[in-house]
């Protein structure tokens, strides 16, 4: 028998995951201009790799139980697409052409992706909502 | 004869099957960004079919089918949606609509759970109030 609380950490394992997609966006965002990073070469722009994985405290007996999930980050990728070349001979990074690799992060893609986690984000907490509703109405049964 | 609380029962399993299906739901939301998901959906059994699977009591003194092989609902997939190219079929706006009405079913229910208790306390007030 699933319960409130299956309901509230699958969807707090939602808000958690959007936030660390959250995170990376920003770090990308912070990064669009970073031509020098540990690794070498320019910044390449990260993403996360969203995975379901079935609840294992409780509920599995039952087919609902099988049919609920929640989601964690399976780990950061890395996108590999090549940067932007710009001539700029001037520059420390510049290489033997004169070409400065940027990052392969394109700024209207990074706040499409910004806006499609905070709707998903704020999708998160009216599910928390609506639960805590349940159960403050269960609670007054009887009352 | 019929128990005091025969209303209340079959409103027992209505409240769990929408707590269950609150669940399900939530978890939907969560995976709105996993890549190949599909949302799944709780239907209501109803309560023939739910008998019909369980033990069938072919005599008054036999004892009846265990109530942990009971479920309040069945699950299916419902793609009705449409997926997009990474192979998720959530659609947000779908989900939050289920969401909000399931959650207004489970007020329902408890609502008319409750009116029901307090006709019994108002007939073992013998009707002073309640």
């Amino acid at each position: 028998m699933l319960g409130t609380f299956s309901a509230l950490e699958v969807s707090a394992s939602g808000l958690a995951a959007e936030r660390i997609r959250m995170n990376t966006i920003a770090s990308n965002l912070a990064n669009a201009r970073t031509t020098k990073t540990e690794a070498g070469g320019p910044y390449k722009r990260i993403d996360p790799l969203f995975e379901s994985k079935l609840l294992d405290s409780q509920g599995i007996e039952s087919q609902a139980g099988r049919a609920v999930s929640s989601v964690h980050v399976a780990r950061i990728v890395t996108d590999e697409r090549p940067g932007q070349m710009v001539y700029d001979p001037g520059h420390p990074d510049a290489n033997a052409q004169g070409y400065v690799e940027y990052p392969n992060v394109n700024v209207v893609e990074e706040m499409v992706n910004m806006i499609s986690a905070s709707r998903a984000y704020e999708a998160g907490v009216s599910a928390i909502d609506s639960i805590k509703q349940m159960a403050t109405s269960a609670l007054r049964i009887g009352r | 004869m019929s128990n005091l609380f025969s209303a209340i029962s079959p409103l027992h399993s209505a409240l769990d099957y929408h707590l269950e299906r609150s669940s399900v739901l939530a978890s939907n939301v969560a995976h709105v960004d996993t890549p190949g998901f599909k949302p799944k959906d709780l239907e209501r059994v109803s309560f023939d079919e739910s008998f019909n699977t369980a033990l069938r009591v072919t005599h008054e003194r036999h004892m009846g089918g265990a109530p942990a092989s009971f479920e309040n609902g069945r699950v299916f997939t419902d793609l009705s949606a449409g997926g997009g190219k990474d192979g998720n079929f959530v659609s947000l706006d779908r989900e939050a609509a289920k969401v909000a009405a399931n959650q207004m079913r489970y007020d329902v229910v408890s609502a008319v759970a409750s009116s029901e208790l307090r006709a019994l306390t108002f007939a073992a007030s013998d009707a002073r109030g309640g």
